[in-house]
């Protein structure tokens, strides 16, 4: 899943960063109003962390800009300001949660992992496909009664291909929600991770989770 | 006069000492005519008395004879209540007596008929009273003057006795009256002025009222002028007045605290994502090392506010403690700009200096160098990079001008006045990177030290986008 930090507070943003990577998240971030808006109107993101007090625009202003414009996509507000008033503000503008600063960086990963569930219609931090379990807030998968160990990046794979179980999803798209902005669109990454990701949870014997539709992507679930 | 503390008390006790005095005054000088034309009427009946006695008293040759009798004047006879007359010769002998005197005597005395003598003194029986005193020369028996020698007249002296007891009553009547009266009267208005102190002065105990209802938290209510009277209004106008600086002045705390508060969330935001992302889990030694590093930097930021804030506290509070030496400028800006002349060259900034030989102002030097540390810092970090920064000193008269430029603003000309403000911080000051955090105190600080060291500090932006911090200090006198 991909998330959009735009806090222009340098070392928070660095952490933000960071701690959202090592939970299998992919990253962009930005420290300014302008360009975290341009960011958020050129990708798919599966959540945006907007700080309020930014330079050159301000996070309500993105808010408000990004809902007039369509954009579904769940919205974080971090901020400083902590007055009810302030909090009625923003989710008026249509922010979906609200996080005063400072906070305890498990809840806001916890919030996020909330907002990526609410964007695909879960509610249910467990996400089951056939025999396949994903505990998304655990980040651990089972097939059947036996554990697998996966890679940040394949785990974070399996998660989109499961929230979108049943759906072709094309390699654009899990190259948008999988990959952050520095990395290189080139090369046949997704379709390598795909191979490792099939090592890992088909099992002999079992029904096929992940299929290949040629010229179109990938679905994972049963195949109709 | 200081037991009395209170207005009312004291508008109180001045009206009715006041009032008490003017009608005792009153009463007293009543009393005084009432009693002299009293006396003076009793005085009048005393002679008129003496004197239609005196025309019953004849001469005849040698002797003299006197024409009344008690029969027919019985209040000379004895009683409780007699009057006394007694008739003397000019030679002192007794020619007649009063029967109410018995054996004693009234004392003599010498008035003429049209002015009789007058004397207070008790009476033979002791009772007060009053004698009257004629000294003249009977009448005489004109018919046997034509055959007979001469007469030589003969002086006689007539005193007459009245007691004074119904005088003395009526003056006791009248003082008590008096008396009475008075005191009626003082307790009456006494009352009268209580009551209309009481009245008088309501307003004040409402305004009181009002006063003391304004606490902190109500520093937005004022009082009302409304009907109160017109010695009141400037009083309420004033305190109407202190309670907006002091509703101002707590608005300014509030904000000021607000404003810490917040700006310290943000770095600790940080500090704690920081912390708690890299004790998420087991990493090597590296990683907690870039950690703490990070760490250990937002505390010196924190450290730099914190230092900032408290140093503006003092100069706010007037604790600042400075010295006046004579510093050469030219030196302290080349001293100041040695720790940011690294930076300068890094961002390719084209630095020009417009100096004097020397110029000597009259400062404390730690205090100008944090000023100018905060300015050539602003300076290198907010140019653009290849572009300029200029630094120059000018005097003129007892003044020395020190202007520091930087191209590459983006301040708005509307804004420029905010870059003194506590907090205030613009676009290019949230996103500068590399320098740490901007609490936007600096330039809040620089003003409050240089106004604190006699000096004046203003910010403009030129059309071209460069940003001048202008100082105007007074020159060392030479």
């Amino acid at each position: 899943m991909r998330v959009l930090v735009i806090e222009d507070d340098g070392p928070l943003r660095g952490a933000l960063c960071q701690g959202l990577e090592e939970a299998s998240f992919a990253v962009d971030t930005s420290a300014d109003g302008e360009e975290g808006l341009w960011y958020a109107r050129s990708n798919e993101y599966d959540a945006i962390v907007l700080d309020l007090m930014l330079p050159r625009i301000d996070g309500l202003t993105i808010l408000g800009r990004l809902r007039r414009e369509g954009s579904a996509v769940p919205i974080l507000i971090l901020t400083a300001r902590d007055t009810v008033a302030d909090r009625v503000k923003g989710l008026d503008l249509g922010a979906d949660d609200y996080l005063v600063k400072p906070f305890a960086f498990a809840e806001l990963l916890a919030r996020v992992r909330a907002l990526v569930r609410r964007g695909y219609n879960n509610k249910d931090p467990v996400l089951r496909v056939g025999d396949l379990e994903i505990d998304t807030a655990g980040r651990t998968v089972r097939r059947g009664d036996a554990a697998i160990d996966l890679s940040a990046r394949e785990y974070a794979l399996l998660e989109f291909l499961v929230a979108r179980a049943g759906q072709v999803v094309s390699r654009t798209a899990i190259w948008e929600h999988i990959y952050d902005f520095h990395s290189d669109p080139e090369s046949n990454v997704v379709d390598v991770h795909i191979g490792h990701l099939r090592k890992k949870i088909e099992r002999p014997g079992r029904p096929k989770l992940i299929h290949t539709r040629r010229g179109q992507g990938y679905l994972l679930g049963r195949c109709e | 006069m200081r037991i009395v503390k209170t207005l009312r008390a004291r508008l109180l006790l001045g009206t009715a000492l006041g009032t008490g005095f003017v009608l005792t005054a009153s009463a007293l000088v009543l009393y005084m005519i009432v009693r002299a034309a009293l006396w003076a009427e009793f005085d009048e009946a005393l002679g008129s008395k003496a004197r239609s006695l005196a025309t019953l008293v004849e001469q005849e040759r040698d002797e003299i004879d006197l024409e009344f009798g008690e029969h027919s004047l019985p209040e000379f006879k004895p009683s409780g209540h007699a009057e006394y007359y007694q008739v003397w010769t000019s030679g002192g002998h007794v020619l007649a007596r009063s029967s109410s005197l018995g054996d004693r005597d009234l004392d003599p005395l010498h008035g003429r008929p049209d002015k009789p003598a007058y004397k207070t003194t008790p009476l033979p029986d002791g009772r007060p009273g009053r004698t009257v005193g004629i000294t003249f020369a009977p009448r005489r028996e004109e018919d046997n003057a034509s055959w007979q020698t001469p007469q030589e007249p003969i002086e006689v002296t007539l005193v007459i006795g009245r007691g004074t007891f119904e005088t003395d009553q009526a003056l006791g009547r009248l003082r008590l009256l008096l008396v009475c009266g008075c005191a009626g009267a003082i307790l009456a208005s006494v009352a009268v002025l209580s009551w209309l102190v009481r009245r008088g002065l309501k307003p004040l105990g409402y305004v009181a009222a009002e006063i003391a209802a304004i606490g902190e938290a109500s520093l937005s209510s004022r009082l009302e002028p409304g009907d109160a009277p017109g010695e009141l209004a400037p009083i309420i106008t004033r305190l109407n007045a202190l309670l907006n600086r002091l509703e101002s002045a707590f608005a300014r705390e509030k904000a000021i605290t607000a404003d810490v508060a917040h700006e310290l969330r943000t770095p600790l935001a940080g500090l704690r994502a920081t912390l708690e992302v890299s004790l998420s889990k087991e990493r090597g030694a590296t990683s907690y090392r870039e950690a703490m590093a990070k760490s250990l930097a937002i505390c010196k930021q924190m450290q730099r506010m914190a230092e900032n804030l408290l140093e503006l506290a003092r100069a706010d509070a007037g604790q600042l403690e400075v010295t006046s030496d004579a510093v050469d400028l030219v030196a302290l800006l080349t001293d100041c700009w040695t720790q940011f002349a690294d930076r300068a060259t890094e961002r390719q900034l084209e630095v020009a200096w417009h100096l004097p030989e020397s110029c000597h102002i009259t400062t404390d030097r730690t205090k100008a160098c944090l000023v100018l540390n905060n300015i050539f810092d602003n300076a290198t970090t907010y140019a653009n990079t290849g572009g300029h920064v200029t630094i120059a000193v000018h005097s003129e008269n007892n003044r020395v001008n020190v202007r520091v430029a930087n191209s590459g603003s983006c301040i708005a000309e509307a804004e420029v006045g905010r870059v003194f403000d506590r907090f205030w911080r613009g676009d290019a000051a949230r996103a500068a990177k590399g320098n740490g955090r901007r609490y936007g105190l600096g330039l809040a600080l620089c003003r409050k030290l240089v106004t604190f060291l006699g000096g004046s500090i203003s910010a403009s932006v030129d059309s071209d986008g460069t940003f001048v911090i202008l100082m105007v200090f007074g020159r060392h006198p030479t």
